[in-house]
């Protein structure tokens, strides 16, 4: 089955090619079903690999395609790594992939741009494929630089509002900048490395100490591409802005897959990382940072999925505290299980706007629990699992990233517990206020209440199975089955952050039950029970609560301090260089030329005496000219 | 020429009718004939000439002699010359034929 | 018709030259400064004549018969223009009833 491996990506790639050039010819559920059976092959592909994987001495196998650069010392090969780490991100995204785009064919069923949304569908895996399927950091870079397009295309895809397209321009902008540090990153790579092979670069890097500037300067680029990629402080104000896109692309990109290469790229260079270790204490203070800013945050927002963005975004500060302590096992375990319930809660939260009809803000709804019983659950299900309560998968993963934090620093422990509280508590916010108490919208939305259709909730089920079940794959130690993820990322991650003992494990573990446990009733009692209502017009918000609303009015000072002087700049240059200089040289060219003939055409006289006349001073000039 | 001179007489030109060019014409015209004249001169004036003189030979200038040049060893321009007349005789009665209506 | 080389050689060959120079810059003149064709016609005559007297008296002195064989052509060439030019010329005087050359401007921009 291995030698099938070229087909992972290319079978999405062929299913963007057919969406592209026939799409409008075909119906839309055969669109809709080619788009979803590439994904379904890739994935049946990669599980039979997953498989085979699972036996005894499986070594990792690069798959070459062909050579693809040749210049000088430089040889860059298009070839793919299959080994056990891109086999689980292989199994997330075709796996993840695939529910979202049979969710896709429901939720985009009455879009006129149907063909055109499972085509970006399509070419957005593909380019993933690519990067989580690349042995060298050149084939990755081109599977980033795609998925920001794809992100860009996505976001923008009702592109007759202004106001999207803007929220595309926006993402792919600050992808873009935190893509100019991976850039210095490979260049460094290559000046130093002469190859881009993980291999060769991995080898290379280990006769450095761990003060060396070099690997400083190349772990802190590869992480400022990293910052842009996945949102972290400060290029993260793209993500609730591309909110703007369909929901299936809210919870297939910022959410499963694309915000989660950033988290990919530094596991996968874990020998660099680990020959830096500044870099790796500025990449536990930024997501520390993130995971509490972006938390608090969502605290106060009113749009289920602005609620759900800013969850994100704390929710990959955790993934970078883990990468931050070293312990990238964890890191991935975390991105694993928040794969599964931010995808699902992505869903559900665009199962409930299918249901309202359009309706994002939840201020004007409620008491839906009974109206959507499916949708609900699942989502109960998917909140459950953010929040951290064992058994659900998100307890297991983030428990073990604040047990490493413990033992490295108990600040860090304690400032993740805040964060997993906030998290609960506003999670189970919007779950309240969603579901229970009073419908509080128009009479128009309560006729049309329905459940989603079955392409909908199946995927919506799957999920939150997944999130039931998916945290059992790391079980801690003391339980006694043994660390799954552990033992299968072995060959991949050599380096491990330790854990306290087991009784402190305990602890920490109860503490954190408790911690999520309280939130819960306290969101319950004061949201439930008292049924408080977020404030209906931004006046009414007071102090504090003020400045989260305006989401620490960050958007604002970057349009002040970044956006309106470099607008003021090319304006300048605009007016001075474009027009003056450089239209004033094109056109004079032109003007000359015209000028010029026009005064050569006063030769042609047409009268033989002229023409006589310089014939004879010709002859003249040249006589003279002769002489000399 | 003499007929030349013939047609020129039987032509009539009043000299009041022929309109003259202008002055800056003129000027232009005499002055680039007079730069004319004297590059030439100036070059003539500085130049050698190297002409091989023998003793003056009796047989030149003679038409004989001249005919026996002429038709031994320049006879094909001389045929060539002869049909460039009668191309050109042609062309002058042709171009010069009055319509008949 | 004795010697004709030697009574032409009494003149020093640069005189010659000077001649027909002065003879061809009138000629030149001619041509820029009359409107009449016919007089420009002419100048052209006397431009070809002065190359004619040059090219005699080289072969007068160098006792080289191919100088007035050569004369002998351009007459040939010279009588030819002189015909086909007229036959053009009375061809415009029938069509602008002028022979001013100012007047054959249809060229003109």
């Amino acid at each position: 089955m291995i030698q099938l491996a070229w087909l992972i990506p290319v079978l999405p790639l062929i299913g963007f090619l057919i969406n592209a050039f026939f799409g409008k010819k075909l119906s839309k559920s055969v669109a809709g079903g080619i788009g979803s059976l590439v994904i379904l092959s890739s994935f049946i592909i990669v599980l039979s690999i997953f498989f085979s994987s699972l036996g005894e001495g499986f070594k990792p196998v690069t798959v070459k395609l062909f050579d693809w650069i040749n210049a000088g010392s430089l040889h860059i090969p298009f070839e793919f790594l299959i080994d056990q780490f891109s086999l689980m991100m292989m199994l997330i995204v075709t796996g993840v992939g695939f529910l979202i785009h049979l969710y896709s064919i429901g939720y985009m069923h009455d879009d006129d741009g149907f063909q055109r949304f499972f085509c970006y569908l399509n070419l957005f895996i593909f380019f993933m494929l690519l990067l989580v399927m690349g042995n060298n950091y050149l084939i990755m870079f081109i599977g980033w630089e795609g998925v920001g397009l794809c992100s860009y295309l996505l976001i923008g895809f009702w592109f007759k509002n202004q106001e999207y397209n803007n929220a595309a321009k926006k993402a792919f902008i600050m992808n873009r900048i935190g893509d100019l540090g991976f850039l210095l990153g490979l260049f460094l790579m290559v000046t130093n490395f002469h190859s881009l092979t993980f291999s060769d670069v991995f080898a290379s890097s280990n006769g450095f100490s761990t003060d060396s500037s070099l690997m400083i300067a190349i772990t802190v680029c590869l992480f400022i591409g990293a910052i842009g990629k996945s949102a972290q402080l400060p290029l993260f104000t793209w993500l609730p802005d591309a909110m703007a896109g369909p929901t299936p692309v809210s919870a297939l990109i910022h959410a499963a897959t694309m915000v989660t290469a950033g988290i990919y790229l530094i596991a996968r260079s874990n020998p660099l990382f680990s020959s830096a270790p500044f870099t790796l204490n500025i990449i536990l203070i930024v997501g520390t940072v993130t995971a509490l800013f972006a938390a608090t945050i969502g605290l106060k927002q009113n749009d289920i999925k602005k609620v759900l963005a800013y969850s994100t975004v704390s929710q990959l500060g955790f993934m970078f505290i883990a990468l931050g302590l070293g312990a990238y096992t964890t890191a991935f375990f975390h991105v694993t299980t928040h794969a599964f319930f931010k995808a699902l809660l992505f869903l559900g939260a665009g199962s409930v706007i299918h249901a309202m009809g359009g309706e994002q803000d939840i201020r004007y709804m409620g008491g839906l629990k009974n109206k959507i019983p499916t949708t609900f659950k699942t989502f109960l299900i998917g909140t459950i699992a953010i929040s951290g309560i064992p058994p659900f998968a998100g307890f297991f993963s983030k428990d073990e990233i604040l047990a490493h934090a413990f033992e490295k620093n108990p600040m860090i422990w304690a400032l993740g517990t805040i964060g997993s509280a906030i998290t609960a508590f506003y999670m189970f916010r919007l779950l309240f206020l969603t579901f229970y108490g009073e419908f509080r919208g128009t009479k128009h939305q309560l006729e049309h209440l329905h459940e989603s259709p079955s392409n909908m909730t199946i995927p919506l089920i799957v999920l939150a199975a997944l999130s039931i079940v998916g945290g059992f794959i790391g079980l801690p130690e003391f339980m006694g089955m043994g660390h799954w993820l552990n033992e299968y990322l072995s060959p991949v991650f050599r380096t491990e952050a330790s854990l306290p003992d087991h009784t402190t494990e305990m602890v920490l573990m109860a503490i954190a039950v408790g911690v999520a446990v309280t939130m819960f009733l306290f969101a319950k009692n004061l949201y439930l029970n008292k049924g408080v209502l977020p404030e209906e017009s931004e006046d009414d918000i007071k102090g504090f609560a003020k400045v989260l609303y305006h989401k620490y009015y960050i958007d604002e000072i970057y349009e002040t301090f970044i956006v309106k002087p470099f607008s003021s700049l090319s304006t300048w240059f605009y007016k001075f260089f474009e027009l003056k200089l450089v239209d004033a040289t094109v056109n004079g060219i032109g003007k000359l030329a015209m000028y010029g003939s026009q005064t050569l055409r006063l030769v042609q006289s047409g009268s033989t005496g002229f023409y006589i006349f310089v014939m004879v001073i010709s002859i003249i000039v040249l006589l003279f000219l002769q002489g000399f | 020429m003499v007929l030349f001179l013939f047609t020129v007489m039987l032509l009539n030109l009043n000299s009041t009718t022929e309109s003259h060019k202008p002055i800056a014409v003129k000027f232009a015209a005499v002055l680039s004939g007079g730069a004319l004249m004297l590059v030439l001169l100036a070059s003539f004036k500085t130049a050698e000439v190297h002409v091989a003189t023998g003793a003056a030979d009796m047989k030149m200038g003679l038409v004989k002699n001249l005919g026996q040049v002429l038709f031994k060893e320049f006879v094909l321009p001389f045929e060539i010359s002869s049909i460039l007349f009668i191309a050109a005789m042609v062309g002058a009665v042709i171009l010069a034929k009055k319509e008949l209506n | 018709m004795e010697a004709v080389s030697e009574t032409m050689r009494t003149v020093p060959l640069n005189w010659y030259l000077y001649l027909s120079t002065v003879l061809f810059s009138i000629g030149v003149a001619g041509v820029l400064l009359r409107r009449n064709a016919i007089v420009i016609f002419m100048s052209i005559e006397l431009m070809l004549n002065s190359v004619n007297l040059l090219l005699a008296a080289f072969s007068a002195y160098s006792n080289n018969p191919t100088g007035q064989v050569f004369v002998f052509f351009i007459m040939v060439v010279a009588a030819a223009e002189v015909a086909v030019g007229l036959a053009i010329l009375v061809m415009i005087y029938r069509n602008s009833k002028t022979t001013d050359i100012n007047s054959l401007n249809n060229l003109k921009w």
